[in-house]
């Protein structure tokens, strides 16, 4: 909130401005959940486990990598849909 | 066996020579004249046998010019000239005054197919297609190992791509450097590489559908047929057994036939000719033709598996209508085939009328009449022919032909069904009369195959040609009183009287077990089926299983194709059309049949014997018997008696179907004490007034 109210100061750059930038930074963050989805394993920095004989790292299964947040949120959002739709046609007799 | 003298002197001598007492050169030689047969076959000394200059010196006014002859004769060169410059002049304006709409269609296009261009380029060599939607499967499902091992492959993939395209991109941008600086290539060699490098790009750039130049001509395709599109044709059509084009053989060259081009190919090893006739609609698809350019057909004497592909100009339905020959004929020989009928390629099809009987069949619009009146003009030129025509459908299409006719009607009233019942029954009955002669004549040695000849028929011993035509017969056929007796009746005429001389002519819609009767149908011998609708119908007309083997009128349109149908009966069955004759043609034949039979229908046979009348006989019977009735037993019994030629064998069941035919039911009759079935004779005079009015 005071981030906005700071905005709306005549001082300060304009609400629509700082729109575009954060359009253009999530369009660029989604860009980047499509072309490479896969991010390296920040909890064990890439290791994939923990000290150099440990067990695997709890996040990545040993993998290394990691599913990017976006990507994590457009999964869930295009299986719920299909599902949805599936629903839809079952509830339709089809 | 005898020698005779001189042979005999010259044997001596040889003997003479054989013993040395001649002067022989040795003893040992021996003579072979004896075992020679025959003259001698070599030619005489210093003439060898055919050179190849024999061979090869062609008649000089049959070669061709060197100078083709457009080329040397001023007029044609000058046409020649005019036509192509005319053309020529017409492209350019055509497309000059479209220029601004092509550029600006360029405009659009270009940056597109550029953009498309390099993007293809880039999916290219990151080895992308396929695996990058394999990717986005495993991102999607969470699979981190799946992800890295396709990208990996990916990579790997895209290594040699990638030292591919880079080179190649800096040496061509070298290339291009040296070029500018030395200015080897002029100002407007880099316009036309530009120029070629946006139409390539506005190509690639354009939808599919939306071609960038306009097209000039709209006229009919006109196709010189080649190997290849047969091949490719045929291959196309996915038959089992037939992938390999160099399986498929061109028994000759392709060449022109009539107004198209004809290929013979022999298709491979089981494949039969018949299996493409019948993917007809595929064929032309695969040639790029309308259907009625293409007619593939098997080649008649050859094996099954011989096909002649003929490819027309122009969609044949749009070809000048072939000239009937027998317009022109002075008169016609119906016991010879006389042309009836012409294949797409306008060969003529002879087809006989004697010892035939037809079936022309065909959905409305299909020119079933106009066959059917084909040949009774044909027949109505041989002035031996006595004609019956019955048009059943009241628009007189036949009427030209009346003053020949022995017999002539046409309504769609009873009396017009009426009287080709009585036509068939004349002609069950002159069955019966000629059978007798002929067999007379065949026992003299004048009927060789039992059957009537031309020269029998010209004798004037009851033997002349009849041909009856019943046009849309089904009218007859399924009439409720007449129907049954009728399909009887055609069935036996149509069995006995091809060898008397008899030859009858049914034209008809979709014939089914009601509309003909299936047995009348099997008899048929000469089949020609116009356009139907649907496969029934086709194997109703051409026979069971002809629509499976390829031969299908289906493809005929009604109107459009009228006079298309299937020919059957007449070698192999196949396609083949009815020549167009008009009102006015008819007419003119009509009259010239007319005066071949010095103005009068020739010919009259012994006219129908009126028909034993059963009512009138049960009357009297009935009447002599007391006014009442009898019962069925005794009334066979009288009848018998009354008259025993006609009667014979008649019992108490078949007279009262007899009386119920001629709607005289059967009711209660008391004779005495005893109460049975029988006949009143209050119902057979109310039938018979019944009857005399309808007459009337």
């Amino acid at each position: 909130m005071t981030l906005l109210a700071a905005t709306s100061t005549p001082n300060g750059p304009p609400v629509w401005w700082l729109a575009i930038v954060a359009l253009t930074v999530l369009g660029i963050y989604a860009l980047i959940c499509w072309w490479r989805p896969f991010a390296t394993c920040g909890v064990c920095s890439g290791n994939g486990s923990r000290g150099k004989r440990g067990r695997d790292c709890w996040w990545c299964h040993g993998r290394q990598v990691r599913l990017r947040w976006g990507r994590r949120v457009y999964n869930w959002y295009a299986r719920a849909r299909a599902a949805a739709i599936t629903r839809r046609a079952a509830a339709s007799g089809d | 066996m005898t020698t005779p003298p001189a042979r005999a002197d010259e044997q001596s001598a040889r003997i003479l020579r054989l013993v040395g007492a001649d002067d022989a050169p040795d003893a040992e030689s021996v003579l072979v004249e004896d075992d020679q047969l025959g003259g001698p076959v070599d030619l005489p000394d210093g003439r060898v046998g055919p050179t190849l200059h024999d061979i090869t010196n062609m008649d000089p006014s049959g070669r061709v010019p060197i100078v083709p002859a457009w080329m040397t004769d001023s007029t044609q060169r000058k046409a020649t000239t005019r036509a192509i410059t005319g053309n020529l002049r017409y492209y350019l304006l055509f497309h000059l005054v479209r220029a601004p709409r092509y550029l600006a269609k360029v405009m659009v296009y270009a940056p597109r197919g550029a953009w498309w261009a390099a993007r293809d380029l880039w999916w290219w060599a990151r080895a992308e297609e396929g695996n990058f939607q394999l990717r986005q499967h495993a991102a999607s499902t969470n699979d981190a190992y799946t992800w890295q091992s396709l990208d990996k492959t990916r990579a790997k993939q895209a290594g040699g791509r990638w030292r591919l395209v880079v080179p190649a991109m800096l040496a061509a941008l070298v290339a291009l450097t040296v070029l500018l600086v030395n200015h080897v290539v002029p100002a407007w060699g880099w316009w036309a590489g530009l120029v070629a490098l946006v139409m390539a790009c506005a190509r690639r750039g354009r939808p599919v559908d939306k071609p960038i130049v306009d097209r000039v001509t709209k006229g009919r395709k006109f196709v010189k047929l080649t190997a290849e599109m047969v091949r490719n044709a045929l291959i196309r059509l996915k038959i089992q057994g037939m992938a390999d084009p160099a399986e498929i053989k061109f028994l000759h060259e392709i060449h022109r036939d009539g107004p198209g081009y004809l290929a013979t190919t022999e298709l491979p090893e089981g494949v039969e000719a018949s299996d493409v006739a019948s993917r007809r609609t595929k064929y032309a698809s695969a040639f790029r033709l309308p259907l009625d350019q293409v007619w593939p057909e098997h080649v008649p004497g050859e094996h099954p598996g011989v096909l002649a592909t003929w490819i027309s100009n122009v969609p044949v339905s749009q070809l000048p209508p072939a000239r009937w020959s027998l317009l022109d004929a002075r008169r016609v020989d119906v016991f010879d085939a006389f042309p009836l009928f012409h294949t797409p390629r306008l060969q003529v099809i002879k087809a006989g009328i004697m010892a035939r009987n037809w079936l022309i069949g065909g959905q409305p619009g299909s020119g079933k009449t106009g066959q059917g009146r084909n040949i009774a003009l044909a027949a109505a030129l041989d002035p031996r022919v006595e004609l019956r025509i019955y048009g059943l459908k009241g628009t007189g299409d036949m009427d030209m032909l009346e003053p020949i006719c022995s017999d002539y009607a046409d309504g769609l009233e009873d009396a017009v069904r009426r009287k080709a019942l009585d036509a068939l029954r004349w002609a069950r009955q002159e069955c019966e009369v000629r059978g007798p002669i002929v067999k007379k004549f065949a026992r003299q040695g004048k009927a060789p195959d039992n059957k009537v000849t031309s020269e029998l028929a010209s004798a004037g011993v009851g033997l002349h040609p009849v041909v009856i035509v019943i046009d849309e017969a089904q009218e007859l056929y399924t009439h409720p009183k007449y129907g049954k007796e009728a399909g009887e009746l055609s069935e036996s005429t149509v069995k006995l009287a091809r060898a008397l001389g008899i030859t009858i002519v049914i034209l008809t819609q979709i014939p089914d077990a009601n509309s003909i009767p299936s047995n009348l149908n099997r008899c048929v011998n000469s089949r020609f089926c116009c356009s139907v609708a649907d496969q029934t119908a086709n194997d109703m007309i051409l026979g069971t299983s002809q629509y499976k083997n390829g031969h299908r009128a289906t493809q005929f349109r009604p109107e459009i194709d009228a006079g298309w149908g299937i020919l059957s009966g007449f070698g192999d069955t196949r396609a083949a059309h009815a020549y167009k004759v008009d009102g006015t043609m008819a007419r003119q034949m009509a009259e010239r049949a007319l005066v071949l039979r010095g103005g009068k229908p020739a010919n009259r046979s012994t006219p129908l014997k009126p028909p034993r009348d059963v009512l009138a006989d049960v009357a009297r019977i009935l009447t002599d018997a007391g006014g009442v009735g009898l019962h069925w037993e005794p009334l066979a019994e009288r009848l018998r008696r009354a008259d025993p030629a006609a009667y014979e064998g008649a019992t108490g069941d078949s007279v009262s179907a007899l009386l119920r035919a001629e709607g005289v039911e059967s009711a209660n009759v008391r004779i005495g004490d005893s109460v049975r079935r029988g006949a009143r004779l209050a119902d057979v005079t109310r039938a018979i007034d019944e009857r005399d009015s309808a007459r009337v």
